[in-house]
């Protein structure tokens, strides 16, 4: 392999990694019980009788009653990861338990989710748990103060993805042109105390518009720049705190400003680290440091290194997959996910599903409130992947009814970013007769501007 | 040491505050939601008190211009569209209950046909306040115990007999409110006589009386107890309670409306007797069935009420005042325009038109051609679409609010 050696052998403090695996692992803690207190795991997992799954994860389906075992694993695994204990195992546990959870209804798909499972997985691959973990307090394990240089870069190169790509992706004219969709948003919220008042004037939005998009591109170069640092993270505070305040966008806001911590030097993270200690009265025990530069050439780091530039090829190149499929990206959602497309469109949609029996041409339409939730149906009604996969849920449940062979037609109409409703799913076509692929769905109707 | 101190405080605030705010917009609406019930327990003064010079600011602010507020609209609603409505439907009520009395004491053909008048005058009031299905009326179920239909005829029947019934139980609910007066008065028999003679009967007249006028007042009390609160107390919350968020009024009455449009009109009135969601009609589904030839009035009367709450019209007035009509056109001023009023009024008048063409007894037109009675449903869902996927969106109102975190 012809990886630049150099860069590959140097060496910094594992303190920032420490740090901040213990922001990360006790957020993760605090947003599980969060998801439990509200209610949440009832709602989206008991409840449905329905859900919806990822093309090629089907086998993945809620639990039943032990989905909430499922949480207290995801959330015990958290903690241990905060404290360091038992840490590989903990942070596998949690991806797993993480990435399982999110995948048993794509209903609930957020970005910051995946972010969330982009992450672990990553941590999977650091030596986090070395520096100010209780694995490294009981002295049995070989402490690492010292840490390739890249276990904290990568961190901080998926930072930067995530929010150049999100910069990016507001480059288009519906975000910068007309202002959409902030100018749906942002109007409802003059009702705030002290700043609701300006969300009445036009300026207002096409400033927040301009700004979030310059924000996103400029922020990576602002916190990687030791001159702008502190400007750059004052900034991080600033938007996410204000988008918390705006959105309803749960503990996302929380977890990037913890995040954007990694930028800064050893020196701030081990400050930091000191002063845990001494609030939490723990002694920073002379051990030996051993002197290990084993990881420098070991195969295992190698094949590390080798899973991590797939890893970031992946993270770079995924993205870009919507422009294998044609069509208007935001009207199809060919490609959509896992791009760190955030708050870029308002869709709303409407579905009525009509079964027809081929034999006798009698038909029926069917009333969604009998299978999903509300939220689920919300979903469903502006996303073609969802429509298939719940024709295809109603053909085998009402031929299990009765034997008879249906054909599934849907009337769905969306809006979006404001335009009028319009047709959104080729109405003649047999749904039944579509299947779920990477290939371009063509019953998905020419979006009209 | 000082200095790594200073730096953990930052780290700990910055925690902390995390947690607080977090947590404290999750509170928000738990909170909403418990001083919704206890808003809906408590009574009278302090509420009013504290709330009367807030409505009184806001009500001298209509007058000013067509700026829009949330306050403004809440007003007109509360005091122009849904008070007045309950109003009449408990005058209504009352002379129903009157009338019903007379009857029970001289059951003639005379007071017969009174009742039967008396009763359709009511129901047709009850079509204009069906749609607010909000405070005291959600939480007593008012529709649950007043209109659901159809009618367990023979499960009524067996508890009437019984005697001993309490109709406040969740499983009296189909056997009361105005189908059991529509079996009472229509059904019973095929003529006044044999309907009189139910009453007159020796062994079994006095229950039928007896619970005739049990059903009459409860329906009275129960829609006499709404209007108290709309009156007393809960006026002044629905407009106090003028923010933008999910619980707050504006959100919860427009996906009431909503709700009630797609399933109470288009789907109960409509759908559900032309088999839409069946493989076959069922006729004996429409709205007062057995009395047969007023369900299509019943519909026009749901459907022009929907119409004037859409566009603010007073109640029985030609006066309006702010609506979703209203504020539309305040949105679509400072935006490009859909024109989204004047669709989804159009389509209103296309439903109108297609009922031009619909037997005065929907059963029967279900029967004998419901091919127009299926088109009815297409034209009502229609509007389903552009007042769900369009107006939401252009109001910025989530439908059917699901408290989930968004991106």
């Amino acid at each position: 392999m012809l990886i630049n050696t150099s860069y590959f052998s140097k060496t910094t403090s594992s303190a920032p990694l420490a740090v901040f695996r213990v922001a990360f692992g006790l957020l993760m803690f605090i947003s599980m019980i969060r998801f439990w207190a509200l209610g949440w795991i009832d709602k989206l997992y008991i409840q449905p009788s329905f859900f919806f799954s990822y093309y090629g994860f089907e086998w993945i389906k809620p639990l039943g009653g032990l989905t909430y075992f499922l949480f207290f694993i995801c959330g015990l695994s958290a903690l241990c990861v905060a404290v360091g204990l038992r840490y590989k195992w903990a942070i596998i546990t949690f991806f797993l338990s993480f990435t399982y959870i999110e995948l048993m209804d794509k209903t609930t798909y957020l970005n910051h989710y995946y972010f969330v499972s982009v992450i672990s997985f990553l941590l999977i691959f650091l030596p986090a748990g070395n520096y100010f973990a209780w694995d490294s307090l009981r002295g049995s394990r070989k402490l690492l103060p010292q840490i390739p240089q890249w276990n904290i870069d990568v961190i901080k190169l998926l930072l930067c993805i995530v929010y150049l790509y999100a910069g990016l992706a507001k480059l288009n004219s519906e975000w910068l042109l007309q202002g959409m969709p902030l100018k749906i948003w942002l109007p409802t919220k003059d009702d705030l105390p002290m700043i609701g008042f300006l969300f009445r004037y036009n300026w207002m939005i096409y400033l927040f518009a301009w700004g979030g998009a310059l924000y996103d591109l400029i922020i990576p170069f602002l916190l990687l720049n030791r001159k702008t640092r502190g400007l750059g993270f004052t900034m991080v505070v600033f938007f996410h705190l204000l988008t918390a305040i705006l959105f309803p966008i749960g503990m996302f806001p929380y977890l990037m400003i913890f995040s954007a911590l990694i930028f800064f030097n050893f020196q701030f993270h081990k400050k930091t680290i000191d002063g845990l200690r001494q609030i939490l009265n723990i002694k920073n025990r002379k051990i030996h440091l051993i002197q290990d530069t084993s990881f420098r050439h070991s195969l295992i780091n190698r094949v590390k290194i080798g899973i991590l530039v797939l890893f970031f090829l992946i993270q770079i190149g995924l993205p870009f997959r919507h422009m294998l499929y044609p069509g208007n990206l935001f009207w199809t959602e060919e490609g959509y996910r896992w791009s760190w497309r955030v708050m870029l469109m308002e869709k709303a949609g409407n579905a009525q599903f009509k079964i027809v029996d081929n034999a006798s041409g009698s038909w029926f339409y069917v009333n969604n409130e009998d299978f999903l939730t509300s939220f689920q149906e919300k979903q469903m009604a502006t996303q073609p992947d969802f429509i298939l996969q719940y024709a295809h849920f109603l053909n085998k449940h009402f031929s299990k009814q009765d034997t008879r062979d249906f054909s599934i037609f849907v009337d769905c109409f969306v809006a979006l970013n404001g335009r009028k409703s319009t047709r959104f799913i080729d109405p003649e076509f047999d749904l039944t007769k579509g299947y779920e692929s990477f290939a371009h769905k063509s019953w998905i109707l020419p979006f009209n501007e | 040491m000082k200095n790594n101190i200073s730096t953990l405080c930052c780290f700990a605030t910055l925690f902390i505050s995390a947690l607080f705010l977090s947590c404290s917009e999750d509170d928000n609406v738990q909170l909403d939601e418990a001083s919704q019930v206890d808003q809906n327990n408590s009574t009278d003064d302090q509420i009013d008190g504290d709330t009367s010079d807030s409505v009184d600011t806001t009500a001298s602010d209509i007058g000013v211009g067509e700026e829009f507020t949330r306050v403004a609209m809440l007003a007109n609603w509360a005091n122009n569209i849904i008070i007045p409505a309950f109003e009449s439907l408990v005058d209504n009520m009352d002379s129903l209950s009157l009338v019903a009395n007379e009857f029970t004491d001289t059951p003639n053909q005379e007071n017969l046909i009174n009742l039967k008048q008396s009763w359709l005058n009511a129901y047709l009031a009850w079509q204009t306040v069906d749609m607010f299905d909000i405070g005291k009326a959600e939480e007593i179920t008012l529709r649950n115990f007043i209109n659901v239909y159809p009618l367990d005829a023979q499960g009524m029947t067996t508890t009437l007999l019984a005697g001993d019934y309490d109709l406040t139980s969740v499983n009296r609910q189909d056997e009361q409110g105005f189908s059991a007066l529509d079996y009472l008065l229509h059904g019973l028999g095929n003529s006044d006589e044999e309907i009189i003679a139910f009453y007159t009967d020796d062994t079994n007249g006095l229950k039928y009386k007896t619970f005739l006028n049990d059903v009459v007042n409860r329906m009275l009390s129960l829609t006499t107890i709404v209007l108290e609160d709309w009156k007393e107390s809960y006026r002044e919350q629905f407009i106090e309670r003028d923010g933008s968020g999910a619980t707050e009024s504006v959100n919860s009455m427009v996906n009431d409306y909503i709700y009630y449009y797609e399933k109470f009109l288009r789907a109960g009135k409509v759908g559900i007797p032309a088999g839409v969601f069946s493989n076959s009609s069922l006729s004996d589904r429409v709205e007062a069935r057995y009395r047969g030839d007023v369900s299509k009035e019943l519909l026009i009367k749901a459907l022009n009420s929907a119409q004037d709450f859409f566009n603010g019209v007073h109640f029985s007035q030609e006066d309006s005042g702010m609506s979703l009509k209203g504020w539309i056109n305040y949105l679509e001023a400072s935006g490009s325009t859909n024109n989204l009023d004047s669709l989804i009024n159009n389509q209103f008048e296309l439903i109108h038109l297609q009922l031009k063409n619909l037997n005065s007894d929907l059963a029967q037109q279900v029967e004998i051609d419901n091919i127009k009675m299926l088109e009815t449903y297409d034209i009502l869902q229609k509007n389903v679409v552009f007042m769900k996927v369009d107006m939401l969106q252009l109001l910025d109102i989530t439908v059917d609010y699901v408290d989930a975190d968004g991106d």
